[in-house]
């Protein structure tokens, strides 16, 4: 099916793109378009203008912060995969775009694009919300910094405000291991479910972790009783097993025509034992 | 020359499409445009099961472009189906045969847009009013078979379109004898042919003035018939041609597009065209049956199998298509292929107003095949004897009187194929004569499970139970002192399985000249007689019969001088009889092929997903005539029975199908096939079967599904009797049981 009609402007700098958009109705940011384009070829949207980010150099590469790391919205995944920092520090970020569609697809996707579109079945946003990301935001009213655990709120949806734009992602320091687990969807490649791991330990107990699911739920979000059940403890495997009992506790699963929301809650415990079985041998 | 003197038989020839189709240059109906066609798109039911009170089509008529809108009214004679003519060509008010307006499934069809483009066709379906008055509707065959269902049909009295009964033997006094009894309840899903080529045709009149179709079938004489009959035409005025045809397995036996091609071309005496989308083609097409089977079975001790009782209920959808011969054939296949002297099966063909069933590879025989295999696999499992020796105890073999009161046709092969397929795959015969096989390696990853499994099978090769079963060939010589070219009619379906080489190898064998002096006509309702269908595995049996018999009867006229010699030969082979309505007994088929598998899989006890790893298939073919075509039929059918076994799952909820598409349909990928498929060939000729060829195509589907249950029980200690296996369904049963890491 060929696209509705649309016009096409591609700024330079972020309050042109922001203005530019706030300018038309019904306006969309394009970044690598993958979404974008097939909704509206399929007519589930249709922007009468797109604002192009990609010539906006403000929004591209990866800067090293006193804190940690500020990733520009427009990198593409392809080239986050490549960062020395983010294989060696933040294993469960590596892991999860390792994992994300196909080397096509993580060519031309930005990060940005993604986490706007905020599929149930995105692999990233599980590794964002485990390590602590945020996710900094301009639009009409100014900038802010959104952290990754209140970005998703539901289905495809974000906290996002009207005409803002993400601009990059920071990310705080590393923890002391991390790891992503997914079952990939045959047909379409993203998360039948996803589990990332961050732990931050003081000798050999967690003193602290992050764990996150996606695919399983309607958005990627933290898992409580998970967390309360290693925290404290050594990674032995009695917490594990507990760990994994407990990891959809109070979880709302979604499902497909292939995959029940029951398999894919029970997949959460799944997936996380492995993860931690995982960390635990590293 | 090959082994036995043979020139041009027992060799892999290149096929005779292949070049075309490779390069892209070969047409498939889809591909074929005239000048001046018109565009058809098709409305179809909203209902699963109503009256329609009204149709307007004054919106769609006005819309420029459109140049007609057929309903009910316009169709002559408004019935067709292939063993029954029980279905309205459309549905509506004005119908001229009883019930025309009733729809009884979204298969129906109302209405039949032509117009300038497809574009406008399909805003003109759209714009047509339909009104409803909705019918009570059943969708579970059980709930369908209770004296207070709705009645979808006079002509099938309590929903029942088809029933059958084996009464042979004394059941009842056989479980006195039974050291051992498994029950189970076997489900089987549908299954989606899933063909490369969508539906597509193109209908005009030819320059004789006949109405003329191209399309891609299954026999072209019969969709002829069907279509002289709704228009109320003519066999001399109505031509079906077709072109390469995209696939087939079953799924073009029954009408798609053919009649309201013809009666658009008839009515406008233009050329119109229309072409199915993905979407289109799963929706209005029947499937593979949907059976539930419930059964017994009891053994003594030293692994005699001395009575099976059982239950067959196919969901036929409300029409009969080829519903009472499918289940006709599971009827004789859901005790296996298994000498039993007290047999009670009760079987029934029940219609719904879910999708219609019907023809699809196996014909019945993989159902049956899932229940019999999976409880000979449980008795096996029951009595602590090896699967191999169970099946060597209870096998048919020659001169084996069947379930059905009589012997199977001479050519029994069963037990040599069971025990090829035991020889190529994981067991050996010990000192003692016991099959044994070694302990599988299992994986390190405690969570991957490895384990084998096996079952065997047969099917019959050419229609059964009396129906009218032939084939007509026509070889024609030219030439002076030898013979320079061969013209062969024949019109059997190359479909894609190879049935056009297979031909041009058996004429030129028979006749004795080189392949290239061969030319096939085929195809084509005024050039050739009827072939029959590409089904049943019967095609190189039947026509290879057929063109053995005519080449013979041509040398003769050659040797006598006449120039062009040419011959005529119908093939008939010997009689087959209908089921006794009270004890089933009959002669059901003139020849069988004989399968065995044996698969290891590889189950994720914790993600469920089943991998299947190797399979090995044994099949009697009688003589390979092209050995790389026939190990293309076996890779081609494990594929797709693989796909049957653990992943396709057609899901429809209220008569109407919720995944349409190859997205949300699964069907396997190249990532899905086994590591290893091993195709073991056996020879064992058929007595009437040319050069000793049986039929194969069918054969290697059937097991291979009861296969990978018994593989999967043997990995992970659980029986899963519901097909297909999905992840959801594994993970679940394996949780029931207790089966899993955490
Ligand atoms: C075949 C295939 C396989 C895939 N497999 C996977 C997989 O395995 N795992 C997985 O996680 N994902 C997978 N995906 C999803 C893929 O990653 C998404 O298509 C991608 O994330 C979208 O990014 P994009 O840059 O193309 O965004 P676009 O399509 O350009 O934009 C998406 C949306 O975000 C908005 N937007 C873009 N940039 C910004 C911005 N800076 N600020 C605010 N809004 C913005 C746009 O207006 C649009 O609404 C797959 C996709 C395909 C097609």
């Amino acid at each position: 099916m060929l696209p509705q009609q649309f016009d096409y402007v591609a700024p330079v700098t972020v309050e042109e793109a922001v203005q530019a958009l706030s300018a038309t109705p019904n306006a969309r940011f394009l970044a690598g378009s993958f979404n974008l384009l097939i909704d509206i070829k399929t007519r589930r949207v249709a922007p009468p203008l797109l604002v192009d980010l990609r010539k906006i150099p403000a929004l591209h590469g990866i800067e090293r912060t006193a804190s940690g790391l500020r990733i520009g919205s427009m990198t593409t995944l392809s080239q986050l995969l490549e960062d020395e920092e983010i294989r060696g520090t933040y294993v469960a970020l590596a892991e999860a775009l390792e994992k994300t569609g196909d080397p096509q697809i993580r060519n031309q996707d930005a990060i940005g694009g993604h986490l706007e579109y905020a599929s149930p079945s995105s692999d990233i946003s599980a590794a964002l919300v485990a390590l602590g990301a945020s996710i900094d935001v301009t639009g009409p009213n100014g900038s802010r910094a959104i952290p990754a655990d209140d970005f998703f709120t539901g289905l495809r949806q974000t906290a996002l405000a009207p005409g803002e734009l993400i601009t990059a992602v920071t990310l705080p320091a590393g923890p002391a291991r991390s790891a992503y687990e997914k079952l990939k969807h045959p047909a379409h490649l993203g998360a039948i479910c996803g589990v990332a791991v961050a732990l931050w330990l003081d000798g050999d107990q967690v003193a602290r972790c992050r764990l996150a699911v996606t695919g399983a739920t309607d958005h990627a979000q933290r898992l409580p009783a998970a967390e309360a059940a290693l925290t404290g403890w050594p990674l032995v495997e009695p917490r594990i097993a507990e760990a994994a009992a407990h990891a959809a506790d109070g979880l709302t699963g979604i499902s497909d025509l292939q995959f029940s929301a029951d398999y894919r809650l029970h997949m959460i415990g799944v997936l996380l034992r492995r993860a931690l079985v995982h960390l635990r041998a590293a | 020359m090959s082994r036995n003197g043979q020139l041009h038989i027992g060799k892999n020839i290149r096929r005779i499409d292949a070049l075309g189709k490779v390069t892209g240059e070969t047409p498939y109906p889809g591909d074929i445009d005239l000048e001046g066609q018109l565009w058809m798109k098709l409305r179809f039911s909203d209902r699963a099961h109503a009256r329609v009170v009204a149709l307007d089509t004054s919106a769609a008529e006005a819309l420029p472009g459109v140049v007609r809108i057929f309903t009910a009214a316009d169709v002559p004679n408004n019935e067709y189906g292939l063993v029954t003519k029980d279905q309205p060509v459309l549905c509506g008010p004005g119908s001229r045969n009883p019930d025309g307006e009733i729809v009884r499934c979204y298969a129906d069809c109302i209405a039949v847009v032509v117009a300038e483009s497809e574009a406008i066709a399909a805003e003109a379906c759209r714009l047509i009013q339909v009104t409803y008055e909705d019918l009570p509707a059943v969708f579970d065959p059980e709930e369908a078979m209770r004296p207070d269902a709705p009645q979808l049909m006079p002509r099938y009295p309590g929903n029942i379109i088809a029933r059958y009964r084996i009464r042979h033997g004394d059941v009842e006094s056989a479980w006195a004898q039974a050291d051992v009894i498994v029950e189970g309840t076997y489900q089987t899903g549908y299954q989606e042919h899933a063909y490369l080529q969508p539906e597509a045709g193109l209908g005009y009149i030819d320059e004789q003035g006949r109405v003329t179709v191209l399309v891609a079938g299954q026999w072209t004489h019969e969709d002829q018939e069907q279509i002289c009959h709704a228009l109320d035409l003519p066999p001399e005025q109505v031509r079906v041609i077709y072109p390469a045809i995209g696939g087939a397995f079953g799924g073009r036996e029954d009408m798609s597009v053919q009649i309201v091609l013809a009666l658009a071309a008839h009515a406008l005496q233009r050329p119109v065209k229309i072409i199915w989308s993905r979407e289109e083609s799963i929706l209005y097409h029947h499937k593979r049956h949907p059976i539930t089977i419930k059964t017994r079975w009891g053994a003594t001790r030293a692994g005699k199998v001395v009575a099976v009782e059982a239950e067959v209920i196919g969901d036929a959808g409300p029409y009969a298509y080829t519903s009472p011969k499918v289940l006709g054939n599971a009827n004789l296949m859901v005790t296996g292929p298994y000498e039993i002297p007290n047999v009670r099966v009760d079987t029934y063909a029940v219609a719904t107003n879910n999708i219609p069933t019907g023809a699809f590879r196996g014909f019945g025989a993989p159902q049956g095949c899932f229940a019999a295999e999976g409880q000979m696999n449980r008795l096996a499992e029951a009595l602590g004897m090896d699967p191999i020796r169970l099946r060597e105890l209870n096998t048919i073999r020659e001169g084996s009187i069947l379930s059905v009161g009589t012997p199977l046709p001479k050519g029994v092969s069963m037990p040599q194929v069971i025990e090829a397929c035991a020889r190529e795959s994981f067991w050996t015969r010990g000192p003692d004569g016991r099959w044994e096989h070694p302990p599988l390696p299992q994986p390190e990853n405690p969570a991957l499970r490895r384990g084998i499994g096996f079952a065997c099978g047969y099917k019959n090769i050419g229609y059964s139970f009396g129906f009218p079963e032939q084939n007509w060939a026509t070889v024609e010589l030219y030439g002076g002192s030898e013979i320079e070219q061969v013209i062969v009619r024949q019109g059997g379906a190359e479909v894609g399985q190879g049935a056009h080489t297979v031909f041009v190898q058996m004429a030129a064998e028979a006749v004795g000249v080189p392949l290239e002096r061969v030319q096939l006509i085929t195809h084509d309702t005024a050039e050739t007689q009827t072939a029959g269908s590409a089904s049943a595995s019967r095609l190189t049996f039947m026509a290879g019969n057929a063109i053995k018999g005519a080449a013979e009867r041509a040398l003769e006229l050659w040797r006598n001088e006449e120039r062009p010699a040419k011959a005529t030969f119908q093939y008939r082979p010997p009689k087959t009889t209908p089921y006794d309505p009270m004890t089933g007994k009959s002669e059901p088929n003139f020849a069988y092929g004989y399968v065995a598998q044996a698969v290891e899989v590889e189950v994720d006890i914790e993600l469920g997903f089943v991998r299947v790893l190797r399979v090995i298939s044994a099949n009697d073919v009688g003589h390979a005539i092209n050995p790389a075509m026939i190990q293309g039929q076996i890779e081609g059918a494990v594929v797709q029975a693989l796909g049957y076994a653990v992943m396709e799952n057609l899901i429809s909820e209220q008569g109407r199908i919720r995944n349409p598409h190859l997205s949300t349909y699964l069907i396997p990928t190249v990532l899905d096939v086994p590591i290893e498929v091993k195709s073991v060939i056996l020879e064992y000729a058929d007595p009437i079967g040319p050069w000793g060829a049986r039929g194969m195509a069918e054969m290697p589907f059937i097991p291979l599904a009861p296969a990978i249950a018994a593989a999967v029980h043997d990995a992970t200690g659980v029986w899963i009797d519901k097909l297909p296996l999905t992840p959801d369904r594994v993970v679940a049963a394996l949780r029931e049981q207790g089966v899993g890491l955490f």
